[in-house]
């Protein structure tokens, strides 16, 4: 008979919690059903009977649009993870807030972005984080004179690296190159604070898939804008799990209908299965979400094989990020008009 | 007519009307090759404009691009994305067609869409940039056009008035001085020949 080890009190309540929490996520179905809906204020209706009922009936109703919804669904999103955090201490606590930070990281982006255009930034274009869980001062990088103050003003944050690089940026004119500096710190980050995680070989394949795909990605979409390859190269995750830097150098160099053998070759292989015509016609959103869709899968397999372990926690934040996008793409897409099929093919099911 | 009725049948008002009617002539033979001149550039603008239909196709298909990428990054995020886009750079200047000032619209920079960071936007901004250009060049021929065709009509007023009035009224009233001279010759000629009988009479 196979003992297990025994789990700590801590792990095994907010696993606990965890699998009570899932409860409250939609459906495959429930996304299906709503993505049908034949307006938005059937949505409305649906969304009234769940988790985001008391977000979205405060709303007026002259003000019900995509855009007070999906800050609604973000908010949702914030407190789903940041309710992990709070009821969770010591090196979990710190993991799960690490692992938050992509709000923190998504807001900078937006920010530099705005900064870059040279316009100014509104309180509603920004994901809502908790001022006690971020040490970026948004409001005062928004109301930043430009770019460079915006990026000074990160000086005594995780993010400080970006200061180095505004001389890059001003060489290439790009945000590109604080994004993927951006996200290279979010993940180091991240990665330090796996080391001290129960179970963390199963925490490191999930996030580590995640930070190679993302940064195959990132590297088929600068390929497909013909960037130079030192541009790609700084603006990719420097971390990698499954890939190295001998594999990330000879995708970014080889011609464009030599890239999928070369991804055939990769660890991520069967992600790329069927997606030949798609990376030979550089059409990046298609394989984005392919990609992010086997994921999705991926998270839903995890939760299902391994409910005992923290990785189902971590699976479970994920799906409510996802759950979040395809709220966005069914609220967006029913104001625009979006034909079912369409919006059907950019779900997450 | 009321030229005939006003003018004085005087010889020197109908070498002056000769002169004027000569002079209306070749305006109007200008006119008419201006005319041709505006109706030839309209037709060749005509033909730039007729991509309209297309365009608007290829403007829908882009949209739904557009509201692809909408539904995948929500407003906010797209919003912001948008906002890496080097802006486009479009000088207006003018110049002239047989005298009617039409404007030009010259792109001096085009937007460049490289910075745009998620798949989804850049193919809607790939699709949508060179649609903003052919929705310039569109606007830039239909500007001429409306001002090419307000001219055209005036010309065209102007060459039917000439004809179907200027010229007639000014040709009657040459032929009623004609007439009306033609006749003071008589008289005269007539006056003569009695004034001459009467000497003869008186002489003899």
């Amino acid at each position: 008979m196979k003992l297990f080890p025994l789990k700590s009190p801590k792990l095994i309540y907010i696993i606990t919690r965890a699998h009570g929490l899932r409860t409250h996520l939609l459906k495959s179905e429930d996304i299906s059903v709503l993505s049908k809906a034949p307006d938005l204020s059937t949505i409305v209706e649906g969304l009234l009977k769940g988790d985001y009922a008391q977000d979205v009936s405060a709303i007026p109703s002259e003000k019900i649009n995509a855009i007070s919804l999906t800050e609604v669904l973000y908010r949702k999103l914030v407190e789903r993870f940041y309710f992990i955090v709070k009821i969770t201490d010591g090196s979990l606590r710190k993991f799960f807030e690490a692992y938050a930070k992509r709000f923190e990281v998504d807001n900078i982006k937006r920010i530099l972005r705005v900064k870059h255009g040279k316009e100014t930034i509104t309180e509603e274009m920004l994901i809502p984080i908790p001022r006690e869980y971020t040490t970026v001062n948004f409001p005062a990088m928004a109301g930043a004179r430009d770019l460079d103050e915006s990026v000074g003003l990160l000086k005594e944050t995780m993010y400080a690296p970006l200061i180095d690089k505004i001389e890059l940026y001003k060489r290439y004119n790009t945000t590109l190159i604080f994004e993927g500096l951006l996200e290279s710190l979010y993940f180091k980050e991240l990665w330090y604070n796996i080391e001290e995680l129960p179970g963390k070989n199963d925490i490191k394949d999930m996030i580590g898939k995640e930070m190679d795909l993302k940064n195959l990605i990132l590297i088929l979409g600068l390929k497909a804008k013909n960037l130079p390859a030192e541009l790609i190269e700084t603006s990719l995750i420097t971390l990698y799990y499954k890939l190295n830097k001998t594999i990330i150098s000879s995708i970014i160099q080889e011609r464009p209908e030599s890239t999928f053998p070369v991804l055939m070759g990769t660890y991520y292989n069967k992600y790329f299965q069927g997606l030949k015509d798609f990376v030979e016609k550089n059409m990046i959103s298609d394989i984005e979400h392919s990609i992010f869709n086997s994921l999705f899968n991926e998270h839903y397999k995890i939760m299902r094989e391994k409910p005992l372990s923290l990785v189902f926690v971590l699976a479970y934040l994920s799906l409510c990020e996802f759950e979040a996008k395809n709220m966005t793409a069914i609220v967006t897409g029913k104001q625009l008009g979006l034909s079912e099929e369409k919006l059907k093919s950019i779900l997450f099911l | 007519m009321s030229f005939a009725v006003r003018a004085a049948a005087t010889k020197g008002v109908l070498l002056r009307l000769r002169e004027q009617l000569g002079f209306i002539e070749k305006g109007k033979e200008i006119l008419k090759m201006k005319r041709e001149q505006l109706a030839g550039e309209i037709n060749r603008l005509l033909a730039e404009v007729r991509v309209r239909g297309e365009l608007e196709k290829e403007i829908m298909e882009a949209y739904e691009c557009l509201k692809k990428a909408h539904s995948m990054l929500g407003y906010q995020n797209l919003q912001s994305m948008a906002l890496t886009v080097g802006q486009m750079d479009v000088s207006g200047l003018t110049y002239s067609v047989m005298g009617v000032i039409v404007p030009e619209l010259r792109i001096e920079k085009e937007a460049d869409i490289s910075n745009v960071p998620s798949g989804v936007a850049y193919e809607a901004a790939e699709k949508l940039s060179p649609l903003i250009e052919k929705i310039i060049k569109l606007s830039e021929s239909e500007a001429k056009i409306e001002k090419l065709v307000d001219e055209f009509m005036s010309t065209n007023r102007k060459v039917n008035a000439l004809e179907r009035i200027v010229i007639p009224s000014i040709t009657n009233t040459i032929r009623y001085i004609e007439g009306r001279l033609y006749e003071e010759m008589l008289e005269e000629f007539i006056r003569t020949k009695h004034v001459r009988e009467a000497i003869r009479r008186r002489k003899a």
